[in-house]
Order: C-alpha cells, then sequence, then structure tokens
C-alpha cells in the first residue's frame, strides 16, 4: 500500500523520474516546459560551435531581468516625486537593493549585447534561409522589443540621463512625417516628458512589452524545433556531407544538461558584473540644465551619433530603412545556399554587405562613445585637440 | 561526440512546405454560396467591433486635459532684470534686455529640444545634447538644428509684470520698454 505522500508525488509527476531511453522520451514530451524541446536531438546541434549558445543566453538573461523586475517593482514608485527618492533607497537605505538594481542593469545591457551577437551568428550561419524566413522576422521583432524594453526602463529612475534621453528620442518622432507628432503625444500623455509620460513607460515596461516579448519568445522557440531544428545539423540543408546530421540522442540528459551550464554561466557573469560595477545615478531630472555631454547608453549612441547630422535622416530614415531591411532580409536574399554552414563561400556578397553594416554602425558608436566631448564637439579619447 | 549512444531518427513533424500546401490546396473543393457569405458577415461584424474598440480604445489615451504649466509666465517687472541675458531656469526662457528693451528668446533647442546653454562669449548659445551653435539674435550659426530659436511674446498686466507668451513667436522687432 503506497503512502499518501507517494501518491501525491505520483498524480504530479505521473511518470516519475525516468530511468529508460523510452522514459526519457516520455518525460520531454510529456512535460509543458520540456516539449518546447524535440525529444532527441542531432549531435551537430549540441556542438558548441553550432549557436554558441547566444539565442539561450539572450533567453536566460530575459528570466533574469523578469525575476529581479518584480523585486525591483516592490520598492520602486513611478511618480516623479518619488521615483528617484526610490532608486537612493535602492542604493543606501534596502537590504540588497544596489546589487538588485545592479543585476537588473547589467542583465538589460548583456540582453542587448547578447540579442545583437545572436543575430550576427544566424546571419553568419545563415540559418534564416528556408524554411525558416518566418523566425527570423520573429527574431528581428524580439530584438526591436528588447530595445523598446531598454528605452522604457530607461525613464524610470527619474534622473537627468532618463529626462533627456526621452526628451531627445521622443522629438526625434516630431520629424516623421504624419504620423510622428500625433505618436509623440500618444507615448507621452502630454507635450512634455512628466507623470503622464512616467506613468505610461511604466506600464509598458513592467506589463505591456514583457507579455508581447513572452508570447514571441515562445512561438520563437517552438518554431526552431517545428521548422527541423538548428540549420547546421538539417540534413536537407547539409546533406550528407555531415556524417554527424543524421546521428540522434536524447534531449533528455544532453540537450538538458548543457542547457543548464550554460544558465549557470549566465548567472555567475551577471553577478560578477553586478557586484563589481554600480548602475550609475545621475542627479535629479533638471528640464533646465541637460548633462554636458548628455549621451545615450551604448546601443542608441550610432543613433545619437547620426542624430547629430540630421534629425530626419539619421534619426528617422535611416533607421527605418535599416529595420525593413532586417526584417526583410530572408525574402530579399533569394540565395539558397550556405544555409548551416559559418561565412559559407557561396554568400560572399551578403557577408561582405553585412559586415560593412555592422563595421559602419560599430564604428559609430564608437565615436559617440570616445570621440564626443562636451557640447558633443569631436575630441580625441587622450584628450586634448579638437577639429 | 562519439561517445553518445546513437538512437533512430523521429518521424517529420516538421511544418508543411510550401509545396505541401499547393498539393493540399488543389483538393479542397470551391466555396458554395451560402458559406461564402456567411465570412463575408462574420467578417464584417469582425473587423467591426475590432475597429471601435481599437479607437476608443486610443482615443482614451489621448488627454483632452493638460496639467502641466501654461505656456503664459507671469514674471517681475521689466526693471527687475539686468541689462544682458538672464535665464529663467524654470521655464526655459532667455530674457535678453538690451538698454531700455526687453525681448524673450526660447531656451529649448529647435534640433531635439535639449535646454540651450549660453556660451563662453555670454552673448550666443550652445546645446550640449547634439552641437548645434545660434548667436545672441537665436540665429544658427552650427547646425544640426535647422531653425533659429524664436522669439516668444512679451505683454506687461495692469500692475507692471512681464508676461511671456511661449506658444506665441513673434519677430525680433518686438520688445516691451523697461
Amino acid at each position: 500500500m503506497p503512502s499518501p505522500w507517494k501518491k501525491f508525488v505520483h498524480s504530479v509527476f505521473p511518470l516519475g523520474w525516468p530511468r529508460s531511453h523510452r522514459e526519457r522520451l516520455q518525460a520531454v514530451r510529456g512535460n509543458l516546459w520540456l516539449h518546447v524541446f524535440p525529444a532527441r536531438v542531432r549531435t551537430g546541434s549540441l556542438h558548441p560551435k553550432a549557436t554558441l549558445g547566444l539565442g539561450l543566453i539572450t533567453f536566460n538573461l530575459f528570466v533574469i531581468l523578469c525575476l529581479s523586475g518584480v523585486w525591483l517593482m516592490m520598492v520602486y514608485t513611478p511618480s516623479t516625486a518619488l521615483a528617484y527618492r526610490d532608486m537612493n533607497d535602492l542604493a543606501h537605505v534596502v537590504s540588497g537593493g544596489r546589487f538588485l538594481r545592479n543585476v537588473h542593469r547589467w542583465a538589460a545591457h548583456l540582453m542587448v549585447l547578447f540579442c545583437i551577437l545572436h543575430l550576427i551568428r544566424v546571419f553568419c550561419t545563415g540559418a534564416y534561409k528556408r524554411p525558416r524566413e518566418f523566425n527570423w522576422v520573429l527574431g528581428v521583432l524580439l530584438f526591436g522589443l528588447t530595445l523598446a524594453l531598454s528605452f522604457t526602463g530607461y525613464l524610470l529612475p527619474w534622473d537627468q540621463l532618463s529626462f533627456w534621453a526621452i526628451t531627445v528620442s521622443a522629438n526625434i518622432l516630431d520629424y516623421v512625417p504624419v504620423l510622428g507628432p500625433p505618436m509623440r503625444r500618444l507615448l507621452l500623455g502630454g507635450e512634455e516628458v512628466g507623470q503622464a509620460a512616467l506613468l505610461r513607460f511604466y506600464v509598458l515596461h513592467v506589463f505591456a512589452l514583457p507579455t508581447v516579448a513572452f508570447l514571441l519568445i515562445a512561438v520563437h522557440v517552438w518554431r526552431v524545433r517545428k521548422d527541423g531544428g538548428l540549420a547546421c545539423s538539417d540534413p536537407e540543408l547539409r546533406g550528407k556531407e555531415d556524417p554527424n546530421a543524421n546521428t540522434y540522442v536524447l534531449t533528455w540528459p544532453h540537450l538538458l544538461l548543457r542547457l543548464m551550464l550554460v544558465m549557470q554561466a549566465t548567472l555567475i557573469l551577471v553577478f560578477i558584473c553586478a557586484l563589481l560595477w554600480d548602475a550609475p545615478l545621475l542627479k535629479i531630472a533638471n528640464p533646465a540644465h541637460p548633462p554636458n555631454p548628455s549621451k545615450a547608453p551604448w546601443y542608441f549612441l550610432g543613433l545619437q551619433e547620426m542624430v547629430s547630422y540630421s534629425a530626419f535622416w539619421g534619426g528617422f530614415f535611416i533607421p527605418t530603412v535599416f529595420a525593413v531591411l532586417l526584417l526583410l532580409l530572408p525574402y530579399v536574399d533569394s540565395n539558397p545556399k550556405g544555409a548551416g554552414y559559418w561565412f559559407s563561400r557561396h554568400r560572399r556578397f551578403a557577408i561582405t554587405l553585412f559586415a560593412i553594416i555592422i563595421f559602419s554602425l560599430a564604428l559609430l558608436t564608437v565615436i559617440g562613445l570616445w570621440f564626443r566631448g562636451t557640447h558633443w564637439t569631436w575630441q580625441w579619447p587622450w584628450g586634448g585637440t579638437r577639429i | 561526440m562519439s561517445k553518445i549512444p546513437s538512437i533512430p531518427p523521429p518521424d517529420q513533424t516538421r511544418l508543411p512546405s510550401l509545396g505541401d500546401r499547393n498539393k493540399m490546396d488543389t483538393q479542397t473543393p470551391d466555396m458554395d454560396r451560402r458559406t461564402f457569405l456567411c465570412w463575408i458577415a462574420g467578417g464584417a461584424v469582425t473587423a467591426g467591433t475590432l475597429l471601435t474598440m481599437g479607437t476608443g480604445a486610443l482615443r482614451l489615451l489621448i488627454p483632452n486635459v493638460h496639467y502641466g504649466e501654461s505656456p503664459r509666465i507671469f514674471l517681475d517687472p521689466p526693471a527687475t532684470y539686468p541689462i544682458g541675458v538672464t535665464y529663467l531656469e524654470k521655464h526655459r526662457v532667455y530674457l535678453v534686455r538690451n538698454g531700455n528693451q526687453i525681448r524673450a528668446l526660447s531656451g529649448v533647442c529647435t534640433h531635439l529640444g535639449c535646454s540651450v546653454n549660453l556660451d563662453e562669449s555670454g552673448r550666443g548659445f550652445h546645446c550640449p545634447c547634439h552641437g548645434s551653435r545660434f548667436d545672441d539674435r537665436g540665429e544658427v550659426l552650427r547646425g544640426p538644428a535647422a531653425r533659429s530659436l524664436p522669439w516668444l511674446h512679451l505683454e506687461r498686466t495692469v500692475d507692471g509684470r512681464v508676461v511671456v507668451d511661449r506658444s506665441r513667436e513673434v519677430s525680433e522687432s518686438e520688445a516691451i520698454q523697461v
């Protein structure tokens, strides 16, 4: 006669701890969370070189952000009178508050970084080609959402950086023909960045955008399986050249073990950054005096550099063309060759073009980061002469 | 990798390709009139509902009342302001007094809305965000700003105080006497 405890455990996990191949297959298929994975994976997909784990790391960072974000919500008030005080409380009064905010900030910056790296990886391995076109589109949308989440999170501390970053970017919308000005009013809930804007950004940041991101992530990950797994181990794409293409292993334990190792590594990376470097907090928002120079976060510095030449071309036209091209890439690039290989020689043109674009963006960012001083004038990073 | 025992491949569980779909489509019979009309009616009701809800939801987010500061700001009598340029921090307006004439220049950069600083010479203006420069008359000396800083409408209350209306741009020649 089994004990009531055993009966209860059985009701929760009817399959129990899997002991045979067959049970491990069932464990993956029969679990809501694990069934986003296939029950077996090709050995080629498990090699670190296949993906460098970049998408997984990005997802882990998203989870860390959601959890630390909920904790931050417990001590933060979205009010222009209280938000900045709450930031100071986090740094000086709340137990572990400084660490919590550091974790959230570092995970946010790393998530943008790993999104970009993941996008570069998928491009360089041609993994967006048929039949994976739509998953690339989902990925680009998720990248946009990540930037939107960072952007909305920027306003919440209500310091100088918050106020001026949002003021400047909201004003870029004025250069968007027809739809721009009404969109700016809709976003800010008024003419200027104030209480209405803070509340709107808060709701977008803590609820609306994360929910959409979560749903898109679910579809994105599910489509990886439904599109036939990773391109690098797709027998239809790689053919018979790859001896490992048709060798399968069980997801439990081979994939899950690697998954957990990457999760641990991500968490450790975020914790180390959070322990070593504090999230900055400038003076309280002051509409009379922008900081000089007033710099955007690194991932928007290329944009700021372009805007410093022309608000319409640099702030609206070029970014819009870039975003549309990025979204439509799998449909524009009709070359079916080279999917599943790093830097395939059949894709020289596409890879060269992509490299030029990435290099230009990196160059603009470096200029904004180290070559711009007070009043956004040119200065050398080692100090001294202006041009 | 070689140590991991190999198992046979699974059945194909991929989403159908375009070719598969085309094959399926040729087997689908044409829609009859009743089904077609049902689709039209159902579609119209759904579209109408979504459109109404969507418009209402968007309209709700556009504020009908602005609780911010009024564009008209009430200042002290003109004689209290010294000759030269005075920055009214709270309102982001520069008061320019030239002898007995007072005029008001907007302190908001026409490029992307940062507050401009009085530059080293104390006569022109310099934007810290993207480096635009304006001279003492608000004219653009250097981009990215394309428009000059606007002069603002000034008037006097019955008890002699200065009122600046930030919503009304005027020509440079308009001034009030101290």
